[in-house]
């Protein structure tokens, strides 16, 4: 493999390393709210509000059930409203980002409905109010869930931003379908698909580790009691 | 049968004057709407119930009777579908949220399963009630240390709850409901997942904190051992009615509902061992002995009763079976013992008891 592939191959890399990290903050910052409040707003819970919990929920699952690729291009306009142009890297970050935030919305909702419901009890009966007990109570109990629920979704990122290509986004798809495959070059599909592994590989240990080290509901290895 | 509508009153009762009542329920119906396909439920009918400042009142039922509706009927975390809940003053029933909450700062409440938050530390778990209220951290600080020395737990203040025993999780619990110094405690069922010597030395804390800092305390529990620790009142909750409720000790000792009964068991010889109970019959034939049970209150020597029988008449005396008890910290028990049955010697008996405070009974014959 020469240097000029080498090098293609690392600017790949961080193609899709910055699309999938703006994506996956924006779709976080987006995900975490709206899944607090479809865990939170059913009828007779917290922050009831079932009519708005219904609409949302109908939201998420219409972006949900659409094919990724399909919604890349269905949202052009919208695209090239938000990014200023419907090609190229910068403009695969919008579809990416529509794509996470209600998969992360859902994943977050689980998350915080595995939280003991007698906590919500015991925070009601001291008096909190609904916003405390998301604050103090459902986000921090559910924290090792969502961040095991985020690695999932960077993993997933990863796999989708491959299917940026179709609209000139970059990245490691892109390159593995224009060089490996349309070029003949067995080489460098083998070689995205390394370091795709390797990305996947070193995500998930990161946020596994990290929700070891977050979840305190086992009893951890310590000095002596 | 008592008619359920109307609790005997036992003792002085526990409806003392209205202005001593921290907690007092007037006429309290609960009623949970229909499911698909089902009828309304009513979880509690006609509950008058009062807890006086400073006294410990046991709820006893057994799962599903309503106690733990009536226990979230204090703080508002159930809303009563007619009647009054009034809390130190203030009727809750139809206040808002918002007032709720105001409340809900003035009463702790420890449960079953703990509930404490698996990511905090005892001392965090501790301070949580402070920092829902607003307070700083420093002042946090002043008051979390103390309660955490006062539950015994002052070596465990960084350790997390999965760390901690059954027994000191519902200390944090309890050193937790004691943060924002509540003026009333509410105990859901506190020690039923606790082995019974944790137990004891969790109702001995409850109890120290009735008496050294003067809370009230309400608790519902299926256990009689549990009020008859730590409660002077007790109310018995039997599908959704108080059926029974008074002084501790009076309702214990002379148990007129059968529910109230049924909780007493074997532990006062209110329930004849089984191989007993399954050859007694009511009719004595030649040879038989009778079946008396003698109930005791108060400090009472029985080996002298028994062998003051023996003595002073030479009746036989067959002790089949026996236990003292303490409730509400006075000795409580029961014999059962074999008699002669001739009518003479057994009257005689019976006179003998009868001259000495003692409620005796002929239950029947065996051979």
């Amino acid at each position: 493999m020469s240097a000029d592939i080498a090098w293609l191959i690392w600017e790949a890399t961080l193609d899709t390393m910055w699309m999938v990290a703006v994506a996956m903050i924006v779709a976080t910052l987006i995900g975490i709210p709206l899944g607090v409040f479809l865990a939170t707003s059913g009828k007779g819970e917290l922050l009831a509000a079932p009519l708005l919990n219904r609409v949302l929920g109908l939201i998420v699952n219409a972006t949900r059930s659409t094919p990724f690729i399909i919604l890349v291009v269905a949202i052009i306009p919208f695209t090239r409203l938000v990014a200023g142009t419907s090609i190229g890297t910068k403009a695969a970050i919008v579809p990416l980002t529509i794509a996470a935030a209600p998969f992360i919305a859902r994943l977050i909702e689980t998350a915080i409905r595995e939280v003991d419901q007698g906590l919500v009890e015991a925070a009601r009966a001291m008096g909190a109010t609904p916003l405390q007990i998301v604050r103090k109570v459902l986000l921090p109990e559910a924290l090792p869930a969502i961040v095991l629920s985020l690695t999932l979704a960077v993993v997933s990122l990863i796999g989708y931003s491959a299917m940026v290509g179709a609209v000139g986004g970059g990245g490691l798809g892109d390159l593995g379908i224009r060089y490996g495959y349309q070029r003949f070059m067995p080489d460098v599909m083998a070689a995205v698909v390394v370091v795709l592994i390797v990305l996947v590989q070193g995500v998930q240990s990161i946020g596994d580790r990290l929700a070891r080290r977050l979840n305190k509901r086992v009893r951890q290895a310590q000095g002596p009691a | 049968m008592l008619s359920p509508t109307t609790p005997l009153q036992r003792g002085d009762g526990p409806l003392s004057p209205p202005a001593e009542a921290l907690v007092r329920f007037e006429g309290v119906r609960k009623v949970y709407p229909p499911r698909a396909g089902g009828d309304a439920f009513v979880a509690l009918d006609h509950i008058d119930l009062s807890v006086g400042r400073g006294s410990v009142l046991g709820v006893i039922g057994r799962s599903g009777a309503g106690k733990s509706t009536l226990i979230r009927l204090v703080n508002g975390l159930e809303k009563a579908s007619a009647g009054k809940v009034i809390v130190d003053g203030a009727d809750i029933t139809g206040m808002s949220e918002r007032d709720l909450r105001g409340v809900r700062r003035a009463i702790g409440m420890v449960f079953q399963h703990f509930n404490l938050l698996s990511s905090r530390t005892a001392y965090d778990n501790v301070a949580l009630p402070l920092e829902i209220a607003g307070i700083s951290a420093a002042d946090i600080r002043r008051q979390v240390e103390p309660l955490l020395e006062l539950v015994g737990l002052a070596d465990k203040r960084d350790r997390y709850p999965a760390e901690l025993s059954g027994g000191q999780k519902q200390r944090v619990g309890i050193a937790r409901a004691l943060a924002t110094r509540p003026k009333a405690l509410l105990s859901d069922e506190a020690t039923s997942a606790l082995d019974p010597e944790t137990t004891r030395s969790i109702l001995d804390l409850l109890g120290s904190i009735n008496a050294e800092l003067g809370l009230t305390i309400l608790l519902i529990t299926h256990e009689m051992s549990v009020v008859a620790r730590i409660a002077r009142q007790v109310a018995v909750l039997d599908a959704g009615r108080i059926v029974e409720q008074g002084d501790v000790y009076d309702v214990f000792t002379r148990p007129q509902h059968a529910t109230t009964r049924s909780f007493l068991g074997a532990v006062s010889g209110q329930k004849l061992p089984g191989w007993l109970a399954g050859r007694l019959r009511a009719e004595a034939r030649p040879g038989d002995q009778a079946v008396v049970r003698v109930v005791f209150r108060g400090p009472i020597a029985t080996d002298a009763l028994v062998s003051g029988l023996v003595k002073t008449h030479g009746v036989d005396v067959n002790i089949l079976s026996g236990a003292v008890d303490e409730v509400a910290g006075r000795p409580f028990g029961a014999l059962v013992l074999g008699l002669p049955a001739d009518p003479a010697t057994l009257t005689l008996a019976l006179a003998w008891f009868a001259g000495h405070g003692l409620d005796a009974e002929v239950l029947g014959h065996v051979g």
